[in-house]
């Protein structure tokens, strides 16, 4: 099966990546027909997006938009601490204004590359090194990853008693240092949303914590 | 002390033994140990035979063999579970089992498949085949593993010296140290803690250490080939020998450069820790 390469597709557009892998990348758009239709995919989206005009969406509007996806897109705002490298730019009310035109093309892009190049749905037990890449944001993070470790927390509440204390207490440090990294990794990835390495880092940091939860609760289950 | 040699013969279904027993096994074979509570030793002997010792007033031992593999479960007398430790000697090329949710756990020469879990304890691993050790709380240490490593803790340090199979190591809160490493696939990781790797960069290899908040050291061969690709958020980078960037910075603070060939895959990421290159 041919290994895909979307999550580098926006940085390709984006003119920001290094020769050899600009290099590579075309050469594998030469020969995945696949990765060359989100590729098209996407820089209709800029294109669409770069004539839209400065104007202010009707705010009923944003209902429907919510109930019609059920992982929204997070959209990149131009954020003052870290003034983004971009070719291109979109003011705020543009970037309102695209709002329903992004959602309905880039999330099928974006879901295009998480259901298509990157890992298999569902919350992966390890971490694979020859699993390629998706492109992650908070809300499909979030999507993929929040009820999973909710149940957990509940499995292993309902299973504490059984552990020694100093388990559950280095256990609980642990997930704390864990919640402090998911919170900065957040916070990074919301100010910049198109970074694969921090949506990588969210994404393995998350799956770090599921991972800590199902071995834990599986020791209490054996206690 | 007690001492029975039991024949073949006694290796039937469950059996209640005395708290020392050495019994008759092949050349190869594995044995699966429990405790509730204790410590777990196993280690190797030239001698075609396993022995059990329970250590621990009371303790008596439920032995009970399948085939090729002998369980063991220390029981206690009374009511409450057993907290008796358990040492075991086992044939050369055996594997092992071992796993204990309060007690630490050290094997040492058995040269099969060896696996060791507990939540409250430490790990200690020499002189394995392929090994997969993982700890709640408590550090990791393998030693000399002749195949693949997996080496887990969710509080404590992880330490891999001499391995020639593919390497996986975690921890959330310490360090992971992993020295005198042929591998062609090494992944290492910690929340809280430095990475560091001493070894070979084999072609064609991969290579991906990563930590939240710590440093990543890694020793590279003056003859590797290797194409490096640098990730940090918000630390700095620095490399301990001239390295022509073929991509640096940008908004991804990504970084990355090719040594001879490029051939293996190297790539090295902290999300606001530093991250430097020597050499060995």
């Amino acid at each position: 099966m041919q290994e895909h390469r979307t999550e580098l597709l926006s940085l390709y557009l984006d003119d920001d990546l290094a020769p050899a892998e600009r290099q590579r990348l075309e050469a594998h758009l030469e020969a995945c027909d696949e990765c060359r239709t989100t590729l098209d995919e996407l820089r209709a989206v800029v294109a669409a997006a770069a004539l839209l005009p400065e104007r202010q969406p009707p705010r009923d509007l944003w209902a429907g938009i919510r109930a019609g996806i059920e992982a929204p897109v997070v959209i990149a705002l131009p954020q003052p601490q870290r003034p983004p490298a971009r070719r291109f730019a979109f003011t705020a009310p543009q970037l309102a204004a695209a709002g329903i035109a992004l959602v309905l093309l880039s999330s099928a892009a974006a879901w295009f590359a998480a259901t298509r190049g990157g890992p298999a749905a569902g919350v992966p037990v390890a971490a694979s090194a020859a699993a390629p890449e998706a492109v992650h944001t908070v809300a499909q993070l979030d999507a993929r990853y929040v009820h999973v470790i909710d149940d957990l927390e509940a499995a292993l509440a309902d299973a504490g008693d059984v552990l020694d204390p100093a388990t559950v207490a280095a256990v609980r440090a642990s997930l704390e240092t864990i919640d402090q990294a998911i919170a900065e990794a957040r916070e990074a990835l919301e100010r910049d949303p198109a970074n694969p390495f921090l949506g990588r880092h969210l994404d393995s940091t998350m799956r770090r914590k599921v991972d800590l939860l199902r071995r834990v609760t599986r020791v209490a289950s054996m206690s | 002390m007690m001492m029975n040699v039991l024949a073949a013969a006694l290796a039937a279904s469950l059996m209640q033994a005395p708290n020392d027993t050495t019994f008759a096994v092949g050349a190869t074979g594995r044995v699966d140990v429990e405790t509730f509570s204790g410590a777990i030793v196993v280690r190797s002997w030239d001698r075609s035979a396993v022995r059990v010792r329970a250590l621990g007033n009371g303790a008596a031992l439920n032995i009970r063999t399948t085939g090729s593999v002998v369980y063991v479960r220390p029981q206690s007398r009374g009511p409450a579970p057993s907290r008796a430790g358990l040492e075991i000697h086992v044939p050369a090329a055996w594997g092992v089992a071992a796993s204990s949710p309060m007690g630490g756990i050290v094997i040492d020469g058995a040269g099969g498949e060896v696996t060791a879990s507990t939540a409250q304890g430490s790990i200690e691993i020499s002189r394995a085949g392929r090994v997969r050790a993982e700890s709640a709380n408590g550090s990791v240490q393998v030693s000399d593993a002749r195949g693949p490593v997996t080496a887990r803790t969710a509080n404590g340090s992880v330490r891999i010296d001499g391995a020639d199979g593919d390497v996986l190591a975690e921890t959330v809160n310490g360090p992971v140290t992993l020295t005198r490493i042929r591998s062609a696939s090494v992944e290492a990781s910690s929340m809280n803690g430095q990475v560091s790797y001493t070894g070979s960069i084999l072609d064609g290899g991969r290579y991906h250490f990563s930590t939240h908040n710590g440093a990543v050291r890694m020793a590279v061969p003056e003859q590797a080939n290797a194409t490096v690709s640098i990730y940090t958020h918000s630390g700095r980078f620095d490399a301990g020998f001239p390295i022509t960037l073929t991509f640096g910075g940008g908004r991804t603070n990504r970084s990355e450069f090719v040594l001879g060939s490029g051939s293996a895959r190297i790539e090295l990421e902290s999300f606001s820790g530093d991250i430097r290159l020597i050499r060995p």
